[in-house]
């Protein structure tokens, strides 16, 4: 598995989808009128034309598992929760890293679309932010499938700042243990990933993975995280 | 289609967020520029009511914050003309380490469109620039966000800080990281969840 055999795989989403994605992630619900129609429709085809997609994968055999954490050479993911579930999986375990970016073409598409109007950069965000988490989604069952070529199992995408893996750890760990500049992402101090839409996440795998998400196993059932696997 | 007609269409072209309507009703009118920003203010405030009233979205809203824009172009007015000693002054800006700025600068349009003068101290701003900006402006109000919790414990150094040494500003927080109980953790007078909550909040901190 290579990023850039992946990379290939990945489709980017079209006009269409952009724009229903935009009304998803702008909270619009039923009709609009046609200024804002045709507004949401020309960001979205302002997005996909400023895609300069980027990724970056890793992966490393994990060497221990303990009582909240997890230790993949360089790379320690310390969470109760997600050691907790890797704790129960079967064979040995391997960590997947990834960084994926829309490029520094998008933060400049939506920073031009800020001198002249509100409207047209809120949209323009919206897009971008649609479509990195479109592109990550299938980036999770590419992995997926993949590792079930090889008859094994994963859990979900988890990105730093998601349940109890701490944002400014989360980041740290991942920036130390893949070169993020391979694909022109840095991380600032503040633990912001420039450019701006840019995910990173972790997979684990094994041979058997009973539990994809900690989800099922915690009791905060109103947790803004919370999925179902 | 008379006068008070046109200046109808113009609050309603504002409400609905219409530029084209805007321009066609604007340039038919031949009065008094300030009847005509009366009703372009006038329209706004229906369009934020209709945002708070939940019968349109954000994006729609902002749609009308545009429109507003535009009519002050139209009319040849620029936000320094508009401004009168009467507007009260609110200093903003990203806490130091965030370089999040579209909320940011929605809010501040959102504001501007509701009266009040925005002086933006842009992203990353630290706690001596603010220093700097209160004691050169003088603002009414100072706000301060932040989209991501990393910069948290910055932003609460900084309110301790400013309210030590200006303990009369009146100081309002908002952004993704941030919260109602994090804002009175942070030291804040006041909290805002999105750019139309910060108006009313503004207001009320003015009041106090």
């Amino acid at each position: 598995m290579t990023a850039g055999s992946i990379l290939d795989k990945l489709r980017a989403p079209d006009i269409e989808e952009v724009s229903r994605g935009i009304r998803l992630f702008s909270g619009i619900k039923g009709q609009v009128n046609q200024i804002l129609s045709g507004c949401i429709d020309d960001m979205a085809s302002g997005a996909i034309d400023s895609l300069d997609t980027g990724l970056l994968i890793k992966d490393e055999a994990v060497d221990k598992i303990g009582p909240g954490f997890i230790l993949a050479e360089k790379m320690n993911v310390q969470s109760k929760r997600l050691s907790g579930i890797a704790s129960l999986m079967t064979g040995p375990v391997n960590l997947y890293a990834f960084a994926l970016t829309l490029g520094k073409r998008m933060d400049t598409f939506i920073n031009q679309m800020m001198k002249d109007s509100v409207t047209e950069a809120f949209l323009a965000d919206a897009a971008g932010a649609f479509i990195v988490e479109h592109l990550a989604e299938q980036l999770e069952k590419q992995i997926d499938g993949e590792l079930g070529n090889l008859h094994l199992e994963c859990t979900a995408r988890f990105s730093p700042g998601y349940c109890d893996w701490g944002l400014a750890d989360g980041q740290a760990a991942i920036s130390a243990f893949m070169d993020l500049n391979e694909i022109r992402v840095s991380l600032l101090p503040s633990s912001i990933l420039k450019p701006l839409k840019t995910l990173t996440g972790i997979m684990l795998s094994a041979e058997r993975v009973p539990e994809k998400t900690p989800c099922s196993l915690c009791g905060d059932k109103v947790c803004r995280y919370r999925r179902k696997c | 289609m008379n006068e008070a007609e046109l200046i109808k269409l113009v609050k309603d072209a504002v409400r609905s967020g219409n530029i084209d309507i805007l321009k066609s009703a604007s340039g038919k009118l031949k009065g008094d520029s300030q009847i005509l920003l009366k009703t372009v203010i006038l329209g706004m405030e229906e369009a934020r009511k209709d945002l708070m009233d939940e019968k349109i979205s954000l994006p729609e809203f902002l749609l009308s914050v545009d429109t507003f824009r535009e009519g002050l172009k139209i009319m040849g007015k620029n936000k320094d003309e508009c401004e009168t000693e009467d507007k009260p002054t609110i200093l903003i800006g990203l806490a130091e380490g965030e370089v999040h700025d579209l909320g940011k600068n929605i809010v501040s349009a959102v504001l501007e469109a509701s009266g009040f003068k925005i002086i933006d101290l842009g992203h990353d701003v630290t706690r001596d620039a603010i220093f700097e900006g209160i004691k050169t402006l003088e603002p009414d109000l100072l706000g301060l966000s932040a989209m991501m919790s990393t910069c948290i414990p910055g932003m609460q150094e900084t309110v301790s800080w400013i309210k030590r040494i200006y303990p009369d500003i009146r100081i309002i927080v908002g952004g993704a990281a941030i919260d109602a109980d994090i804002a009175v953790s942070i030291g804040a007078h006041g909290f805002a969840w999105n750019a139309s909550g910060a108006v009313e909040e503004a207001f009320r901190l003015i009041g106090s």
